[in-house]
């Protein structure tokens, strides 16, 4: 177990100080993103973090998210499978990219491609680099992604260290790819070696490479620090005069100050998203003990002390519930994307049946992208710090 | 109520709404389901839960606690816009003494279309769509909480193929599969799996390393799967209603080469639609039902019982009285699973409709609220009672193993894996230590305590090699098996492995060869080898093969380099060079050839790999042999000579110096041998033979004449034309011009088209038939255009233009002009129909007029040529699809539709490709595979239609090979007939299948010019008899008509096959033997008397004289004679 953590220290050591090689990706009005790679994309579709976090900087710009992962897949696009009107494998995945008309694409390949090893390297920087050459004419912003490690859970699952040592390399032919034609790229592999290494009791996935929440959770932390850089406060002080910090990201509004304590707004400019952590600090009170409401909700009672200490909020309370209703509604327009996207039974023969349901899915996909963007731009929400009637 | 009525409206197109009730045979009451479900005497069938507890159950399986999970899709098979999904898992237990169970609680819901299911590991495995994932409970509150994708990347492209059949193996894994149209690429911890196609795969649990088990036998549809007592494990098939064993295939990496695909069969049963299958055993049944298979058949509304017999080599089934009949018609047995107590439990999906493709998914007649579970119990003896497993101490578990009922052991099995492993291998320690070796079960208990050693991963070697050398073959087997799964951890693995290759019993050796190919060492493959000491069977050659191909990359290099012998065995290295085809092999191979050590049986193969993988220098040798023929038989000469050809043909034998020296083959004693040789001369265009070889288009043995025309077309050029067109005129008789023609179609299709329009104005002479003619036409680029405009100059005479409908019927070219043409010529013309909403609902509104037995009629009609594609009951063509039970899954407006537009919609694995090549011909036929070496077509003529990619200038794929238009020659009446016949085939009643074995696939004698008096016995024997198909009707009668129609005199002749594959003594018996005269084998035979046969194929003739008998009909059966242990079927297909 020592040489395997060891294998990582010494990973970390050798890794580019920064992940990041690449400007800023500011989403704008009109965006249309497109997630194109295998099932490490494809998962993504089930928790919708990534959409969250990306968004979350410019709540009020019009952006839509499609997820074309497909678990399996490869550059070639090897695991699209023909279907109705459909041509196979890399004329399908070139097809539906398209029909998207994406203005930012991002990419994640290699990881099955990994398992090839060294000898597969060259073939795969060749057939990537013609995937992009062909992708190049849609004038999309680009973000190529590295594949994840694989993480280590012992036996009698495989001891990944060789692998990993190959998803390394493959890290760095997609760095290269993205470096030659000027896209950007981020590392998932070493921060997420980096997270494992810092709290190993986290498990980011099923088997070893299939993420699943908290490697999502992860993963679209990663990706939001590199490409939008900015990162939440974890924690928003108030102080009993009503003023609060930072300034910067919120602002308190229709404060009532009294003897038993003060009630407030908070209205955010950014809205936290599941994965991140949320303190709130509130000085200044005299002692005692003090009821703490959220929108309405009891969250507990603390002392003055605790209170100054600040308190965790879990993700019942408002505003990290509001990131769980955001991640929910961005979960179900992918549900329905998906099966207009990939139905079952697309088996040609199926389709003189169901074609004519693709109008009704993408009305569904539509109606559903109001409520993520009602969910996704910050409201205020109602905080009461009101002393404990004491009990006689 | 108002909904059932509607339901019933639309199913019978108004037919019912007349009546205006709801036929018994549909009612939605679950009593009055049962009481029209038949068991056998001694047996009762109950009701374990119905709707809404259930609904459309897909799979269902018993944990340990002999709770049943049932796996339900209300959506299935796909979820509309605007539904939510609403699928689920529930569990039933505690049934009563009428089989109800009394509690029933859902574990998850809000699943979308899952259609596999298995309990496990604390909670539940769910195949759905691209993923399997596993639900668990993990706060006890009964339901399940945590939800985890484990694998996902499997192909979703159709409902009822994607992940079902879950089945624990023996050996602790999952087994689960996926069907044709399943395009899976799967990431796994180990690197991703691909496999485009059907298979069942094998998942270990605890690591998610994913293999695929099985991909070689039987392709799609295998929605059956059961392990027997020995580990030995059987699928049940939908497609073409097969039960098979398992023939453990190769890991992934090496599935590609379709050289290694076998084409095995290990039985056939009949064209059942299996879905569903368990191997039964314990203390409720009765003594004779251990052992035996259980499978449902959805079309037939029955589930089936088969006594399974072993031979050491293969299985054989034997059909016997069905558990369950129905004549209920929703009854759809989908899943067969017997329980710890012993009672056979059936999932029923109960479903009017359960074709997938051909209707659609919003279609009112589809079910979404209703479904069954049944359970068949006896009467006379109680249930097992149900073991204690869970919340007992291990040692009590590990007792189970040695449980009679197979499910038993199978959950202490899951009980040990899911337990302590160090605590579960101590508690299998002490009850080994505790087993008697008197006991009968003695072999059977230690091989159980193997597998439950294999499910916790511990290797036990000393328990490993006491069961590789048990007295029990089966364990011996099995054990193998376990072996391959242990090597790399067992001191001396191919020692042990050499030995089990070595075996007396042929399964042993089998699993020892298969074994070897998953251990990556050089010296695996000599240890497999071994078993080409002891007789080779065609499961063993496929093995032996496969496993050299594996592990070629171990051994050849070292084989090469000197450093690995085979200990100087050359049989061994001649098998291991002529599996692996590696060019750098030739020099060894022409080294065994030399030497003589390759042995007789195999110089042609030694010999035609090295001419396939030779240089120049090298193939001079082979040419030497070949022209020589030293040392060879006629038939391999001439093997080796056509073998040479080919190579010719591909450019990959260039013509020898002294080519020339073929002339003296020309007039070889052997006619085999002669025409080999005339086609490799033309094959090398050899001009300067050109004139000998003309000379021989005169010969008179149609093989000889026929090959002399080949080769001259190869030849080609000019001067051939004018050779075959001095040869196409009168008086040249009748035979060589039709050669000549059919030849010069190649060369000249113009010239060919004006000479063929001239003979086909003459009417065949007896004996002569002109069908090649019109596929050559056919099948060449341009060719039917250019026939159409000669033929509308010189119309062709009556019969030769019905020959040439037979012929596009037969090979399934759609070409409209011609179709027209030669309707008008044959006097068949009709008119076109149009099918659109009111010409349905006018003619369905004929169906309770039309008679089916009028409909049976239209259906034999030879002019339609249904049997030259369709079987019914196995036998007819095998192009299209087996229409036995279509009456039970089609629904009249679909049959109608299919007969009139037999494009629009296309039964799956009947995908269509028309193929063109850069040598202008053109295939069309139904696409068996493809890759990326070559694309295999199936046409109504030829089964195998092998066309290398290379050649390939386009293909269109898509269509049906069913001709439009076969409907125009019908009346409005006549055509509903038929559907009305179609639609009642399978349905019980009198064309229901059936189990009795009948004669359905006869051949009646034409009369001949060579052969005078067809009443002359002898025709049996001569080889020029022409004989022409026949096929029973769906009762099994045998109509004479035709028979004493075709003849001049008073007597006919018709002969039938009979395929035995255990010997022993049988019975033929005719319903009325009254002026019949029988021969078996040309040994005159009594109707009914025991008559012993040896294992193969045997003829039944039958002398039928029409003025003694006046039954213009027979009907033959297969009957058992009490006691003998012989199995035995009519050979059926065209």
């Amino acid at each position: 177990m020592l040489t395997r953590i060891g294998t990582y220290l010494l990973a970390i050591a050798l890794a580019v100080p920064s992940p990041c090689v690449c400007d800023e990706l500011r989403l704008k009005d009109g965006d249309r993103v497109v997630l194109l790679g295998n099932g490490f994309i494809g998962g993504e579709r089930e928790f919708g973090f990534l959409e969250a976090r990306l968004t979350r900087h410019q709540p009020k710009a019009n952006v839509v998210f499609r997820n074309l992962g497909w678990p399996g897949d490869t550059i070639l696009g090897l695991a699209r499978t023909p279907g109705f009107q459909n041509p196979t494998g890399l004329d399908r995945l070139l097809k539906e990219v398209r029909e998207l008309q994406p203005t930012v694409l991002i990419i994640g390949y290699g990881l099955n491609e990994s398992f090839d090893g060294p000898d597969g390297l060259p073939r795969f920087r060749k057939e990537y680099d013609a995937l992009l050459a062909k992708l190049a004419p849609l004038n999309a912003r680009t973000v190529l992604l590295s594949p994840p490690p694989q993480e280590d859970l012992g036996k009698p699952w495989p001891d990944p260290r060789e692998h990993n040592q190959h998803v390394e390399q493959y890290t760095e032919a997609i760095a290269d790819l993205a470096r030659d034609r000027k896209l950007l790229f981020v590392d998932v592999f070493r921060p997420m070696v980096e997270a494992k290494r810092t709290n190993a009791s986290r498990r980011f996935t099923t088997n070893g490479i299939q993420l699943q929440r908290d490697g999502y959770v992860e993963l679209a932390r990663i990706i939001e620090r590199s490409l939008v850089g900015k990162s939440l406060p974890e924690q928003i002080a108030i102080d009993a005069k009503g003023t609060v910090a930072p300034a910067d990201v919120c602002t308190l509004e229709n404060v009532e100050l009294s003897a038993k304590g003060l009630k407030f707004h908070l209205r955010e400019n950014i809205w936290p998203v599941p994965g991140d952590v949320r303190k709130m600090q509130v000085t200044g009170l005299k002692p005692g003990k003090y009821a703490l409401a959220i929108d309405g909700r009891d969250v507990g009672s603390f002392t003055e002390t605790a209170l100054a200490a600040g308190i965790s909020l879990d993700a019942g309370a408002m505003p990290l519930r509001a990131g769980e209703e955001l991640c929910s509604a961005i979960v179900r327009k992918n549900d329905f994307f998906y099966r207009r996207w990939r139905p079952y039974n697309d088996h040609s023969r199926h389709w003189g049946f169901i074609g004519g349901d693709f109008q009704l899915w993408e009305k569904q996909v539509a109606e559903q992208e109001k409520v993520i963007a009602g969910l996704r731009f910050p409201r205020p929400y109602a905080v009461n710090v009101l002393l404990e009637e004491r009990k006689p | 109520m108002i909904r059932v009525c509607l339901v019933v409206l639309l199913v019978w197109a108004g037919m019912l709404h007349a009546q205006g009730k709801t036929p018994i045979e549909l009612s939605d009451n679950p009593e009055t389901q049962r009481s029209l479900m038949q068991v056998p005497d001694g047996f009762e069938i109950q009701l374990v839960a119905d709707e809404p507890t259930v609904v459309n159950p897909l799979q269902i399986n018993f944990d340990a606690q002999g709770r049943l999970w049932v796996l339900c899709a209300p959506r299935y098979p796909q979820l509309l816009p605007g539904q939510e999904p609403n699928d689920y898992v529930v569990i039933l237990e505690d049934f009563d003494a009428k089989g109800k169970a009394r509690k029933s609680r859902v574990f998850v819901d809000g699943l979308m279309v899952p259609t596999g299911m298995m309990p496990g590991d604390g909670g539940v495995y769910v195949g759905q769509g691209e993923a399997l994932y596993h639900f668990r409970d993990t706060k006890g509150t009964g339901k399940a909480n945590e939800r985890r994708v484990l694998l996902s990347g499997f192909g979703t492209a159709d409902t009822h193929h994607t992940l079902n059949t879950f089945r624990w193996g023996p050996d602790g894994a999952l087994y689960f599969n996926q069907g044709l149209y399943t395009h899976s690429s799967v990431e796994t911890p180990f690197g991703p799996r691909k496999l485009f196609g059907g298979c069942i795969w094998r998942l270990q649990t605890d690591r998610l390393k994913l293999d695929v088990y099985d991909r070689s036998i039987l392709p799609n549809n295998t929605w059956g799967h059961a392990f027997d007592a020995w580990g030995q494990s059987f699928i049940a098939s939908a497609w073409p209603g097969a039960l098979n064993l398992v023939l453990p295939d190769s890991p992934l990496h090496k599935n590609t080469n379709n050289d290694l695909v076998p084409r095995l069969k290990s039985t056939q049963i009949g064209a059942e639609r299996h879905c569903g299958l368990e191997i039964v055993s314990g203390r409720h049944l009765p003594d004779d039902w251990q052992g035996n298979l259980l499978t449902g058949d959805f079309l037939s509304h029955r589930v089936y019982r088969y006594q399974l017999n072993d031979d050491g080599t293969r299985f054989v089934a034997k059909p016997l009285a069905p558990l369950v009949q129905s004549k209920h018609r929703k009854f759809r047995p989908i899943d067969i699973k017997q329980g710890p107590d012993g009672a056979i439990y059936i999932a029923d999906l109960y479903q009017q409709i359960i074709q997938h493709n051909q209707v659609d998914f919003r279609d009112p007649r589809r079910g979404h609220e209703r479904g069954r579970i049944w359970r068949v119990v006896r009467t006379d003896r109680p249930l097992t009672p149900m073991p204690k497993l869970v919340g007992v101490p291990l040692d009590e578990v590990v007792q189970q193993l040695a449980a009679p009922e197979e499910v038993t052991r199978q959950l202490a099995k899951r009980v040990l894996a899911e337990s302590d492993h160090d605590k579960a291998a101590s508690a299998l320690e002490r009850w080994l230590g505790k087993l008697d070796p008197k006991d009968a079960n003695f072999e059977r208990n230690r091989l159980e305590a193997l597998w439950a050693y294999q499910g916790i991963d511990h290797v036990n070697t000393s328990l490993l090699t006491k069961t590789l050398a048990s007295d029990n073959p089966h364990v011996r087997a099995a054990a193998t098996r376990v072996l391959a799964a242990w090597h790399d951890r067992l001191p001396d693995a191919l020692a042990l492995l050499a030995r089990q290759a070595s075996d007396p019993q042929p399964r042993v050796r089998l699993e020892a060869v298969l074994a070897a190919g998953h251990m990556p060492v050089s010296g695996a493959l000599p240890a497999a080898l071994k078993a080409l000491d002891l007789p080779v069977d065609p499961f063993l050659d496929y093995a032996l093969r496969r496993t050299a191909v594996l592990l070629e990359p171990y051994w050849y290099k070292e084989f090469k380099a000197g450093r690995l012998t085979f200990a100087g065995n050359t049989k061994q290295v001649t098998f291991a060079l002529q599996a692996i085809r590696a060019p750098d092999a030739v020099p060894l191979l022409i080294n065994l050839y030399q030497s003589g050590k390759a042995g007789e049986a195999n110089q042609v193969e030694v010999l035609q790999l090295i001419a396939a993988l030779g240089n120049p220098t090298q193939q001079a040798m082979v040419w030497e042999a070949a022209h020589t023929g030293k040392g060879l038989t006629a038939t391999q000469q001439a093997r080796l000579l056509a073998g040479i050809e080919t190579l010719a043909r591909d450019k990959k034998f260039a013509a020898p110096k002294n080519a020339d020296k073929l002339q003296s083959l020309f007039s070889n004693p052997e006619p085999e041998v002669a025409a080999a040789a005339l086609r490799l001369a033309g094959a090398w265009k050899l001009e300067s033979l050109r004139s000998t070889l003309a000379k021989e288009i005169a010969n008179e043995n149609p093989p000889r004449r026929q090959a002399a025309v080949d080769g001259l077309v190869s030849l080609g050029g000019p001067a051939s034309a004018s050779t075959l067109e001095a040869h196409a005129a009168k008086p040249q008789p009748y035979a060589i011009r039709l050669a000549a023609i059919t030849g010069l179609a190649a060369l000249d299709t113009a010239l060919s088209a004006r000479l063929a329009s001239e003979l086909l104005s003459e009417a065949p002479p007896p004996g002569q038939d002109p069908s090649r003619l019109y596929a050559e036409f056919l099948g060449s680029k341009g060719g039917a255009t250019a026939l159409v405009k000669a033929l509308t100059k010189t119309p062709p005479a009556p019969d030769a233009a019905k020959i040439g409908l037979r012929v596009l019927v037969s090979l399934g070219t759609p070409e409209p002009d011609l179709t027209r043409l030669l309707h008008n010529a044959a006097g068949v013309a009709g008119k076109e129909r149009k099918l659109d909403a009111e010409a349905v609902k006018r003619l369905l509104a004929l169906l309770p007029q039309a008679d089916p037995h009028r409909g049976e009629e239209v259906f034999r009609r030879p002019a339609l040529g249904c049997f030259q594609c369709h079987a019914l009951g196995g036998a007819g063509g095998r192009i299209g699809p087996d229409l036995s039970g279509i009456g039970t899954s089609a629904q009249p407006d679909y049959l109608l539709e299919s007969i009139l537009l037999p494009s629009k919609i296309i039964r799956e694995g009947y995908t269509t490709a028309q193929v063109f090549t850069t040598s202008g011909k053109v295939f069309t036929g139904i696409l068996q595979r493809e890759s990326p070496k070559e694309l295999v077509l199936r046409d109504p003529q030829r089964d195998d239609i092998v066309i290398p990619q290379d050649d390939i200038e386009e293909k269109k794929i898509g269509g049906s090979l069913m001709p439009n238009g076969l409907d125009h020659s019908l009346t409005d009446a006549e055509l509903v007939d038929l559907v009305r016949f179609l639609s009642e085939l399978g349905k019980p009643g009198p064309f229901g299948v059936t189990h009795v074995r009948v004669a359905r696939r006869w051949q009646m004698l034409l009369p001949s010019p060579t052969v005078p008096s067809p009443s002359a016995e002898k025709a049996l024997e001569d080889p020029q008899s022409l004989w022409s198909p026949l096929y029973s009707k769906t009762s099994g009668t045998l109509p004479l008509g035709e028979v004493a129609r075709s003849l001049d005199k008073q007597v006919g002749l018709v002969r039938g096959q009979i395929e035995v594959v255990s010997p022993g003594k049988v019975a033929l018996q005719f319903d009325n033997p009254g002026g019949l005269k029988l021969w078996l084998d040309g040994a005159p035979l009594e109707s009914g008397a025991p008559v012993a046969l040896t294992r193969g194929l045997h003829t039944l003739a039958v002398r039928i004289d029409f003025s003694v008998r006046t039954d213009l009909s027979l009907r033959c059966e297969l009957a058992d004679v009490p006691g003998s242990p012989a199995q035995a079927r009519f050979v059926d297909g065209k």
